[in-house]
């Protein structure tokens, strides 16, 4: 429990000169928060099941209510990053149009690693609606 | 469309080179685009809303790029590499009837002089002096030029692979598009020198100056930068290709995006630099 609690100082720490950032921008949310949660926003979309880089986009967008539109090239660099760390895989599926998909889908380090992170934001989150 | 969007792939990928795993990237990244692409036109949107949409949601490249293993240099663009250059002009300079070339010539005064064209291939030149003259295309391939002194020379075009021109002041020179490839330049000095289009590859740029200075289309691929200042330059289309970006300095410089982007996957410190 030590060991969590240390990470979510961190956690903290790196939040704290976010705390008066506006989060609401018109109607857009603020990207810089959730750009860190994008490695666990994906483990979440692939324990649902095998997914091809558009369809995790799409359905980012949709899921948020249209409120959250991912960059192409962060999200590719989130997967390429959780890729090499072993958290998910990859193989070539059917030729589409355009070029050809190419599926993920999560190991269990990357189901250990959702677990952990969704631990850090649930206890996080809790800290952070009591100052903010 | 799919030719649009792959043409907008291979523009955003140009300046990283051909790293290993650049087709499939390109592949599934196209994909991606395509299918996206399809899915606006069937919301009704025109065909060119659809491809600004789908281009604007790209983002950064250099991001993708933080996480892709880059190509391994050591091989100049035109595929020979600098040691087959130094050979055959080597051998041509052994033939050539250039009254220049392999010579010793140290400490001489061939400042003010027309030698556009001039063939030093292999020369000795140490502490010369060529101040004002004009070397238009002039060839100095691993000629010795320590401590020789350029000022305010016409070197456009001149060729000088493999030279050694450390502690030499370039001040006011003219080098638009001369090619230094595996030279040496630590402390050499380029005060309000032109260097559009001038080519560094492979090239010992320790300690040199650029600061003041505006790079235009100026092309550094895989050289030593360390302690190179790039202070309050103005930095144009200029690439960086595998160098050591991350102990040069960038401070106050001007530069456009795609240099920007560029630094930053060489890891170099733009805190305070403008982007335009």
């Amino acid at each position: 429990m030590q060991v969590f609690l240390r990470v979510n100082d961190n956690y903290l720490d790196c939040h704290s000169n976010m705390i008066y950032t506006v989060v609401m921008i018109g109607k857009k949310l603020s990207s810089d928060l959730l750009r860190g949660h994008t490695d666990t926003i994906i483990l979440n979309l692939l324990s649902d099941g095998d997914k091809y880089g558009y369809e995790i986009t799409k359905l980012i967008h949709e899921k948020s209510d249209q409120l959250y539109l991912l960059k192409e090239a962060t999200m590719y660099s989130s997967l390429k990053r959780l890729e090499h760390d072993g958290c998910i895989t990859s193989y070539w599926g059917d030729k589409t149009q355009g070029g050809r998909r190419k599926y993920y889908s999560i190991t269990p380090k990357g189901q250990e690693l959702y677990a952990t992170n969704m631990w850090n934001w649930t206890s996080a989150k809790e800290i952070l609606d009591k100052l903010l | 469309m799919n030719d649009k969007l792959k043409q907008f792939l291979d523009s955003a990928f140009k300046p990283y080179g051909n790293f290993p795993a650049r087709k499939d990237v390109e592949q599934e990244l196209l994909a991606n685009l395509t299918e996206k692409y399809s899915d606006l036109k069937a919301g009704g949107k025109s065909d060119e809303e659809a491809y600004q949409a789908t281009i604007d949601s790209f983002g950064d490249v250099s991001e993708i790029m933080d996480q892709v293993k880059p190509a391994t240099g050591n091989q100049v663009q035109d595929g020979r590499s600098v040691h087959k250059i130094l050979k055959d002009s080597f051998k041509q300079a052994k033939r050539s009837k250039s009254k220049f070339s392999m010579v010793e010539m140290k400490q001489s005064d061939l400042s003010e002089t027309n030698l556009a064209g001039a063939d030093f291939n292999f020369a000795e030149l140490r502490e010369s002096n060529f101040d004002g003259s004009d070397l238009t295309g002039a060839k100095f391939r691993a000629a010795d030029m320590r401590g020789s002194s350029f000022k305010g020379a016409c070197l456009s075009g001149a060729k000088l692979d493999g030279c050694d021109v450390s502690e030499v002041s370039f001040t006011e020179a003219n080098l638009t598009n001369a090619q230094f490839k595996a030279a040496a330049l630590k402390g050499a000095t380029f005060n309000g020198a032109k260097l559009d289009g001038a080519t560094f590859g492979w090239s010992d740029l320790r300690d040199v100056s650029f600061e003041n200075q505006t790079l235009n289309g100026t092309y550094f691929e895989a050289s030593s930068l360390k302690n190179t200042s790039f202070k309050n330059a103005v930095l144009s289309d200029v690439t960086f290709h595998h160098c050591e970006a991350k102990h040069a300095n960038f401070d106050g410089a001007t530069m456009d995006k795609v240099t920007y982007a560029l630094l930053k996957g060489a890891k170099a410190k733009l805190d305070n630099v403008e982007v335009q």
